[in-house]
């Protein structure tokens, strides 16, 4: 189920750009050239900057501790989470016929919720209350942007990498708030009181390749250019990795993911 | 008649002196007012301490009114006189009170008189209950009304010729509150969950104006917080009395057939908390017609809705005799039923109901609290996993007025492992919060050290890199 609605929302998004630059190409006569030279404005303006916006399923690997099914299996499953996320890249250093590099920054949400289980009888829920996990998976990481493929030829694809540190802040609780495990925890400074919540980093990598929509409507694309400021639309694919599994001082809940996210992204 | 203009003169000089000497003559007649009345702005007003929304601190609630809370003013003038009365009148809306004919006694009278001071001093200290205020407005005088919800009330401040006490007054000043003796209706619940010692309780729909006029929810547990069970019992109804006496027996047989006696109905139990009804006396002797055999009376005994007493006393005699009326019925005993019984079927409690006024905030029974007017979910504070508990609702209006209790909602806070637990369990070792300096850790791996020192390595990479770039600037100059 959760799969599904992972897949529904990032084909959406997909199909929505997708339609959008149709339906503009539609109207443009002739229709659009995969021919280089066809193509107005075919030199592509040195973006700075790339904003993202992805959404695909995200798999904490919680149970790698535990071998096949651990807790989080038991309580959340073993298909995706939902994940959405927002990035920001700056890459105002260019390689020569290789592309763009510089900083990148992500900050993504992923939370999950499954029935409780009886002290008494681990293996029954409880209807009605609830246990979740909830993660914001940020990362700070170098990206490269290999751009010199889209400019220089007629295949308006960008291949990307990036690689950095990653952070996973995450807590788990019920409707009552957050977790907590000791023997004094009601008290106003608890001496034996762990709390369901920790941050857990590790390194971050992925790769990804991006579409360009402009050749769908050239026309289009330059006035988006020229109103918005917006150089290029993409649609983007990305393998993501992070192993999230260390932390600062104390045992570390793994919370990083292997995964595949779809997007849009914008040159600006 | 012609006038020359020397006789004028001499006309408008005699009407000015008789006027001055008129007006000086009034003027002496007349005693001097107090003069320059102020009143301050409320000096005392308690209830007016405890409250944070600045629109309703100085209104009259109903437990103001029940407690004889009091406003205190300080009247001034700049000049006093005898015979004059500083008066406080009320009225609810825009009545002007310092027109005489609206402080008339009459019916539909719309001012009413809430202090009177008999030459008042310079500086007078006005007191007045809020109690006084709300007798006016309310018909039974028990700081109770479902139609005073938030009126505006108007304090005039007159002060009164005592020989005029019905002319108009101009040295006046009003002070602005208003009145709520009503309790706001009991909350709608619509459900309720069971936690992991606590209960979550789903309210209904609330409109818009009941939601501002929501200051907080208070919610009441029976057992209380902490304990496994009530702390109490109580049973329901007393038995019943026994039945009447007696009937008499049917008369001699033959026509007209005689009529038998009729036994006492049996005495009515009490009824207690869920009301169980009381025995029925017997019934007398009825006669059968003719003179064959007659029936006696027969007794019916007490009924209750959860345990049946019966008793009946059967007589019948035959032939020619009358038959003696039967003896009335024992009295039903009364019912077992103990009130504050929980189940999923009957949910009450022996210390509060629904309907009724809500347990004292300070009794044990009170079990959480919520200032959000929006909430659509309620939780209780801890209470004890395994007992099945009876919860109801109090709403708090903005001036602290309290509603009746909520209908009872019962279930059971089941313990559960939820998934951090059982990641605990399991052997997992994060958590324990997120700001703590120190090593990386992670068990069995030593890959932590190796991402701390590629991150080093990154940092003084760069710093290098800018040194070096630094450098060449330098050589360059």
């Amino acid at each position: 189920m959760r799969s599904a609605s992972v897949f529904i929302v990032s084909s959406a998004m997909t199909l929505l750009a997708l339609s959008i630059s149709n339906t503009a190409a539609a109207q443009t006569p002739g229709g659009p050239s995969w021919r280089q030279r066809a193509r107005p404005n075919q030199t592509l303006p040195d973006s700075k900057f790339t904003f993202e916006t992805r959404f695909g399923g995200y798999y904490p690997k919680v149970d790698e501790e535990f071998g096949a099914d651990g807790p989080f299996a038991q309580y959340f499953g073993k298909g995706p989470q939902f994940y959405f996320g927002l990035g920001l890249d700056w890459t105002p250093l260019r390689i020569p016929y290789v592309g763009r590099i510089g900083p990148a920054v992500g900050w993504g949400f992923t939370t999950m919720n499954g029935d409780a289980r009886k002290v008494s009888d681990p293996s029954a829920a409880v209807d009605g209350v609830d246990t979740s996990l909830t993660i914001h998976a940020m990362n700070v990481s170098a990206s490269l942007r290999i751009d010199e493929i889209a400019r220089r030829t007629v295949v308006p694809i960008v291949p990307y990498a990036k690689f950095g540190l990653g952070m996973g802040l995450w807590s788990s609780g019920t409707s009552a708030g957050t977790s907590k495990i000791g023997t004094d925890c009601n008290a106003t400074t608890p001496t034996d009181c762990t709390k369901g919540e920790g941050l857990s980093i590790g390194p971050q990598f992925s790769l990804g390749a991006m579409l360009g929509m402009n050749w769908l409507d050239p026309r289009s694309g330059a006035m988006v250019r020229e109103n918005s400021g917006v150089n290029q639309v993409y649609i983007f694919g990305e393998w993501m990795w992070s192993g999230l599994d260390y932390s600062i001082n104390k045992d570390a809940m793994r919370v990083g993911t292997s995964s595949w996210v779809l997007g849009l992204a914008l040159d600006l | 008649m012609a006038h020359s203009p020397s006789s004028r003169s001499r006309l408008r000089r005699a009407l000015c002196t008789l006027g001055t000497v008129a007006l000086s003559t009034v003027g002496f007649a007349t005693p001097a007012f107090a003069e320059g009345l102020a009143v301050s702005n409320i000096v005392k007003y308690t209830p007016a301490d405890s409250r944070t929304d600045p629109d309703v601190k100085y209104w009259i609630s109903k437990a103001d009114c029940e407690r004889e809370e009091k406003f205190t003013f300080t009247a001034t003038f700049t000049s006093v006189a005898t015979n004059t009365d500083l008066e406080v009148w009320a009225t609810l809306g825009s009545t002007d009170c310092s027109i005489g004919m609206n402080r008339q006694t009459k019916d539909g009278q719309a001012c009413f008189l809430v202090y009177s001071e008999p030459d008042p001093v310079v500086s007078t200290s006005v007191e007045i209950s809020a109690r006084t205020i709300a007798d006016q407005f309310t018909s039974t005088a028990d700081c109770s009304s479902t139609s005073i919800n938030g009126q505006s009330v108007t304090l005039y401040f007159l002060v009164i010729n005592q020989s005029e006490p019905s002319a108009d007054v101009t040295e006046k000043q009003t002070w602005p509150t208003s009145i709520d003796l009503s309790a706001p209706d009991p909350p709608n619940i619509t459900g309720i969950t069971a936690g992991d010692g606590t209960l979550d309780l789903a309210l209904g729909d609330v409109t818009a104006e009941a939601k501002n006029d929501t200051q907080r929810y208070i919610l009441f547990c029976d057992p209380p917080s902490g304990a496994a069970s009530s702390n109490g019992s109580c049973s329901c109804g007393n038995p019943g009395a026994d039945g009447g006496a007696a009937g008499s027996g049917g008369n001699l047989p033959g026509p007209p057939p005689a009529t038998g006696g009729t036994g006492g109905i049996g005495g009515m139990p009490t009824t207690g908390g869920t009301a169980m009804t009381g025995g029925m006396g017997g019934i007398g002797g009825m006669p059968t017609t003719g003179g064959t055999a007659m029936t006696g009376g027969m007794g019916m005994g007490g009924t209750t809705t959860s345990s049946t007493t019966t008793s009946s006393n059967t007589s019948s005699a035959t032939g020619s005799t009358a038959a003696a009326g039967g003896s009335g019925g024992s009295g039903g005993s009364g019912g077992t039923g103990e009130c504050g019984e929980k189940s999923a079927d009957v949910c009450s409690s022996c210390f509060f109901a629904e309907g009724e006024e809500a347990p004292s905030e300070d009794s044990e029974y009170k079990c959480g609290e919520s200032t959000n007017n929006a909430a659509s979910t309620l939780q209780t504070d801890s209470i004890e996993n395994g007992t099945i508990t009876a919860v109801a609702i109090a709403v708090v209006d903005k001036v602290g007025n309290v509603s009746p209790l909520s209908p009872l909602q019962c279930a059971t806070p089941t313990e559960v492992t939820d998934f951090y637990e059982a990641y605990r369990e399991n052997g997992g070792r994060g958590g324990g919060g997120t700001c703590s300096l120190g090593f990386f850790n992670r068990a069995n791996n030593a890959a932590g050290p190796a991402l701390a020192l590629l991150t080093a390595s990154a940092f003084l990479f760069r710093r290098r890199r800018k040194t070096s770039k630094t450098k060449r600037i330098g050589g360059a100059q």
